[in-house]
């Protein structure tokens, strides 16, 4: 699947800007971004459900512009806020969106019963939609999205509202379907990403701003966390230190400052700043810099 | 628009088989239904009191209260949808906005004739009573069905261009409810003014079918409305992308 300098805008406001990447086979990649940095228009773009103003979007051998059902006969799609029919059953449901992506007889019961038992909904396949817990209602989404046994699977926020328990339980399904197809999620949680994926996409402002592994993205990408404990007042210090070069944010603890930086010489800089300014430095300690800290560091400069 | 065959067909089949199915697994469907079915008995019930036992003015409030049924389970169509998030899994499928309106009109004309069966026990009671002309009953059901369709079909448009409910259900009220008054402010002028605006009236077209003839000109009148919301639905879906 390739993304190719996809532009969308909506009126005068553009949502994401020429954003290009490519998703290979078998691999599962995390989309991140603050709130309305373009994720769930790329997921939708992706998806098929909008069409770009600019660039192309392939997948396969179909370019979704122009031969769009061919190209979305390759996809499953879970939406943000996927609510299948909620008077019919799981069971009718999925027979319902089989038969939309052309599986007959047989095919089609088989493809029912097995995206209902991927989905772990086997005990309420034949309860109203409705009566389902929200939870269960995002397993159905997820399982319409698997019926018809795509290539690519693009889950849109695919824990958003769930408890801790759905949670976990709806992480170990995706981690299961990425051993066969892949998958693009997108979602706020960082730890979610770490758990599932390999590879991030981290979209600002309509454009990509990393596109890597994550083990390269927080090791070598030159982001820098430093923890400095210091006998002064931690707020003056962390003022002080949020005008030294490379430095991204200072953050005051009770007792230490928190600073997330780029650059190889961040540490002598800042241990410069605070001796300087008589701040009494009592420690400094420089951290592997965590994904959190590699997307706070690449959103917020 | 690429021809209807084999699978195309089936994916609208299904589109109108789930929409039917899910109609009428809700109380809105069993609703509407009986509400419509207990006003043609109502009506029926009335002109009986007066010694009147004439089809035409047992069709003629049917006709209007069509109109608000196809307003009602429009919405429902689209708009509805829409805000619940199931129109999103619709159209990510593998299937064109043709189909997706095909789909839905062919569902929401099911329901109607469901509906309009549903009335079917007040003529069978007149003719017990006496001898009707069967003409108009029957050129009146076709009216049913004929106007159902053209006013699905403008449900659909304004179902189709908002993700509020409350406002497809206005909207497509309002739209019929300016065909239906064209007519009276046409009444009002002369010359081509006039003629026009009778013409895109629907109550110009509807009095054929209570007196029992069918003409061409009234069924491509309402042929004409069924392609224009058609059309335009499909317009507004591929808009929206």
């Amino acid at each position: 699947m390739r993304f190719e300098a996809v532009t969308r805008r909506f009126g005068s406001v553009t949502a994401i800007d020429a954003v290009s990447f490519e998703l290979r086979p078998g691999e599962v990649v995390g989309l991140l971004g603050p709130n309305g940095a373009g994720k769930t228009t790329t997921m939708r773009v992706l998806s098929g459900y909008l069409q770009p103003d600019a660039g192309r979007v392939v997948v396969g051998d179909a370019d979704i512009a122009t031969d769009p059902v061919a190209a979305r006969r390759l996809i499953g799609y879970l939406p943000e806020s996927a609510s299948p029919s909620r008077e019919l059953t799981p069971r009718s449901y999925l027979a319902f969106s089989a038969r939309l992506w052309g599986l007959r007889g047989g095919a089609r019961k088989q493809a029912v019963s097995t995206a209902l038992r991927h989905a772990g909904l086997d005990a309420v396949a034949d309860q109203r939609i409705r009566s389902l817990s929200k939870g269960y209602r995002q397993r159905v989404g997820l399982a319409q999205a698997l019926v018809h046994d795509p290539a690519v699977l693009v889950l849109d926020e695919p824990t958003s509202g769930l408890d801790p328990g759905q949670v976990t339980e709806t992480r170990k399904l995706i981690a299961r379907l990425g051993r066969q197809r892949t998958v693009i999620l997108s979602s706020h949680l960082l730890s979610e990403v770490s758990a599932l994926c390999r590879r991030v996409l981290i979209i600002d402002r309509g454009k990509v701003v990393a596109d890597s592994d994550i083990a390269s993205l927080t090791g070598s990408g030159g982001g820098r966390r430093l923890e400095v404990r210091v006998a002064a007042d931690p707020s003056v210090v962390a003022r002080a230190l949020e005008g030294v070069v490379g430095v991204v944010s200072a953050v005051a603890g009770p007792d230490r400052v928190i600073v997330r930086g780029n650059g190889d010489d961040l540490a002598d800089r800042v241990a410069a700043a605070v001796t300087g300014g008589d701040f009494g430095l009592v420690e400094l300690r420089v951290e592997k810099e965590s994904l959190e800290d590699a997307y706070l560091r690449l959103v917020q400069r | 628009m690429r021809p209807l065959t084999g699978d195309r067909v089936r994916a609208v089949l299904a589109i109108a088989g789930r929409d039917v199915r899910t109609t009428y697994l809700s109380a809105f469907g069993v609703g509407c239904t009986a509400a419509f079915a207990g006003l043609a008995g109502v009506v029926l019930v009335v002109a009986l009191r007066a010694d009147q036992a004439r089809l035409d003015t047992w069709f003629a409030p049917l006709y209007v209260a069509l109109g608000l049924l196809a307003c009602l389970l429009t919405t429902r169509s689209f708009a509805e949808e829409e805000r619940s998030g199931g129109l999103e899994l619709l159209l990510t499928a593998p299937v064109t906005p043709w189909q997706v309106v095909l789909g839905k009109l062919l569902g929401t004309a099911l329901v109607v004739a469901v509906v309009g069966l549903s009335t079917a026990a007040c003529p069978v009671l007149v003719a017990h009573l006496g001898h009707p002309d069967l003409g108009p009953i029957i050129t009146g059901y076709i009216g049913v069905g004929v106007m159902g369709l053209a006013f699905v079909a403008v449900g659909l448009a304004v179902s189709a261009s908002t993700s509020n409910p409350l406002v497809a259900a206005a909207g497509s009220a309002a739209v019929l409810l300016a065909l239906w008054l064209s007519g009276v402010v046409g009444g009002g002028l002369r010359g081509l003014p006039q003629f026009v605006l009778e013409y895109v009236s629907p109550t110009q077209h509807v009095t054929g079918f209570l007196r029992g003839t069918l003409s061409v000109g009234d069924l491509t009148y309402f042929a004409s409305l069924l392609v224009a919301g058609v059309g335009g639905a499909v317009v507004v879906l591929g808009e929206r992308r």
